[in-house]
């Protein structure tokens, strides 16, 4: 009766012991999958991101800008003397609640008086 | 019926037809207009009662001590009228009155005018800057409403001032209280060539420093630039009527690290026309070099050279007058890393403009003495770098003489350049980095235009 039972108990920690493993590599694989996927869907989102930002600066000539500069940055198609106004534009576009998103600082330049 | 008859009548009466010139000034750039009206404004109604209403334009203009040159329409109708002046937007009407009480405060030899804002000024009341280049003075005009104006300051500097015009105050940064504030600056027989007058009060903001080397002659108006895009100046170029380019840096403290960055002199050259300066970034090998292209004009007798020089960021050489490629009208692109330099067709009308990386500059055939815009007769179109021909022809000549004042129109197909609603350029060229002399087709599309300057991801909550 003695090893009966004793046997009973075996089987039970063997296979406490063996769902312990089981839930263990399933929790793992499935930790190293969302390892996995992280870098990727980091990428994704600051493609999203950045795909916003891009089209928020499209549309964004009207946004207003921090300042306007006294001088436009070096660049080689150089405008001076004439109607470019250059000016600092702050953007910040965010992909999702817990997700950053993207902020740039730009310079937008505008021609003054050509109705553009 | 009744009011045709009479508009009619209006028209066909000797009275109509003959307009009346009325003197209009600018707030800044150019100083003079002409408007044709068929009535005097109002404010100008009271004096020419006790006048001879018939020879009133002439009148003035002999007070104003001036010759013009041109004639430009301008509408008055939208005016403020005082006892004393009419105010647009941007233009001042200024009465017999206000014009007697300036010239017998200071002989009326002064032009151009530039309107201070209330911060530059410090006023309520609107202030305006009056330089007499002839003798070296400039003057601060408080013009208060209903009240005769009153001369705030005046200041005399020994350099002649050869510039078009004033430049419009700059913005100072210091380390001291307050932390910005307007500055002019403009060429002195100092250390530096350059002096910064506060426009406020006229006084003379001293530098925290002198250079050892021996006091600069320069009357050149100097060039400033923003290169850290903080809004404030911090870099000023000078030229000596010699030829030396030096490159002034400001700091916060007014510490001024001067370095010559060009050696120019030539016997009989004289440098005296404003530099004028630009940041730019230009192709070296496989990366891009930033740094300061400066336009220079040298005069020597009758005849005018136009020097254009790329100054890299750090640079520990001395650029020579040798060292620029002799350019004409019809060269290749000119492969100097040092600039190019060409002997002008005629006279400076203006300043030049870079627009898109080509130059333009207009042009005379004969030196203008009269006051008033100056007109041009063709207008110089180079590339910024290279120095060859953007368009098929890099001399454009106008049809008849135009005021050398540069706009541009958007069209359908691109843009155009335009002086005196005559078009200049139909369609605008702009500069290509990727060959040298390059030019391509600046469209509307093209603007607004950006550029990165950083990006980041902003982050929140705590790491």
């Amino acid at each position: 009766m003695k090893s009966q039972g004793f046997v009973l108990v075996l089987c039970l920690c063997f296979v406490a012991l063996m769902s312990c493993m089981l839930w263990s590599a399933l929790t793992v694989s499935q930790l190293s999958h969302l390892i996995a996927a992280t870098g990727s869907t980091q990428l994704q989102h600051r493609l999203l991101a950045e795909q916003r930002h891009q089209a928020l600066q499209q549309i964004s000539s009207k946004t207003p800008a921090e300042r306007q500069l006294a001088d436009c940055p070096a660049q080689y198609s150089v405008w001076q003397n004439a109607p470019a106004v250059c000016e600092l534009v702050w953007l910040q576009t965010a992909a999702s609640v817990d997700q950053p998103g993207q902020g740039s600082l730009l310079v937008r330049m505008q021609l003054t008086g050509a109705n553009l | 019926m009744k009011n045709l008859l009479l508009l009619g009548g209006l028209l066909l009466s000797p009275q109509a037809i003959s307009a009346t010139n009325i003197w209009l000034e600018q707030q800044i750039g150019q100083p003079w207009l002409v408007a044709n009206k068929n009535n005097p404004p109002l404010a100008l109604q009271n004096w020419l009662l006790d006048q001879e209403s018939s020879d009133w334009p002439a009148r003035l203009n002999a007070l104003l001590q001036h010759s013009y040159c041109t004639e430009q329409l301008a509408d008055v109708g939208t005016f403020a009228t005082s006892s004393h002046f009419l105010l647009g937007e941007d233009k001042v009407l200024l009465t017999q009155q206000m014009q007697r009480q300036l010239a017998e405060s200071a002989p009326m030899q002064a032009q151009p005018w530039l309107k201070l804002s209330a911060d530059q000024a410090q006023s309520t009341s609107p202030v305006y800057l009056v330089a007499d280049r002839a003798r070296g003075l400039i003057q601060s005009v408080m013009v208060p409403p209903e009240q005769a104006p009153q001369t705030l300051w005046q200041f005399d500097f020994v350099p002649p001032l050869n510039s078009v015009g004033f430049a419009a105050p700059l913005v100072l940064s210091t380390a001291d209280t307050p932390r910005r504030q307007a500055v002019l600056v403009l060429p002195a027989r100092n250390s530096f060539g350059v002096q910064m007058l506060d426009p406020s009060n006229g006084r003379v903001i001293p530098f925290a420093n002198t250079s050892t080397n021996e006091p600069m002659q320069a009357s050149a108006m100097p060039a400033v630039l923003d290169t850290d895009l903080n809004g404030a100046l911090d870099r000023i170029y000078q030229i000596s009527e010699d030829g030396q380019l030096y490159r002034l840096q400001v700091l916060p403290n007014l510490q001024v690290h001067a370095s010559l960055v060009a050696d120019l002199r030539q016997a009989g050259w004289t440098y005296n026309v404003a530099v004028t300066a630009s940041r730019a970034r230009w192709p070296i090998g496989h990366g891009w070099q930033i740094g300061d292209v400066v336009v220079i004009q040298s005069q020597a007798d009758q005849r005018q050279q136009l020097l254009v020089l790329k100054i890299p960021e750090v640079s520990n050489t001395v650029s020579q007058y040798q060292q620029l490629t002799a350019q004409g009208l019809s060269s290749e692109p000119a492969d100097s890393s040092v600039g190019w330099r060409l002997d002008l067709p005629g006279h400076i009308a203006a300043m030049p403009s870079i627009m898109a990386g080509v130059l333009y500059l207009p042009l005379a055939n004969s030196i203008q003495h009269c006051a008033g815009p100056k007109k041009m007769d063709k207008l110089l179109a180079l590339h910024l770098y290279h120095g060859n021909a953007v368009y098929p022809d890099s001399l454009l000549r106008m049809q008849t003489p135009v005021v050398a004042k540069l706009a541009i129109s958007a069209q359908n197909q691109g843009l155009m350049l335009m002086a005196e609603s005559q078009s200049i350029v139909p369609q605008m060229l702009g500069v290509r980095g990727d060959c040298a002399g390059c030019s391509e087709v600046l469209l509307p599309s093209h603007f607004p235009k950006w550029q990165r300057i950083a990006s980041y991801q902003p982050e929140h909550g705590a790491y």
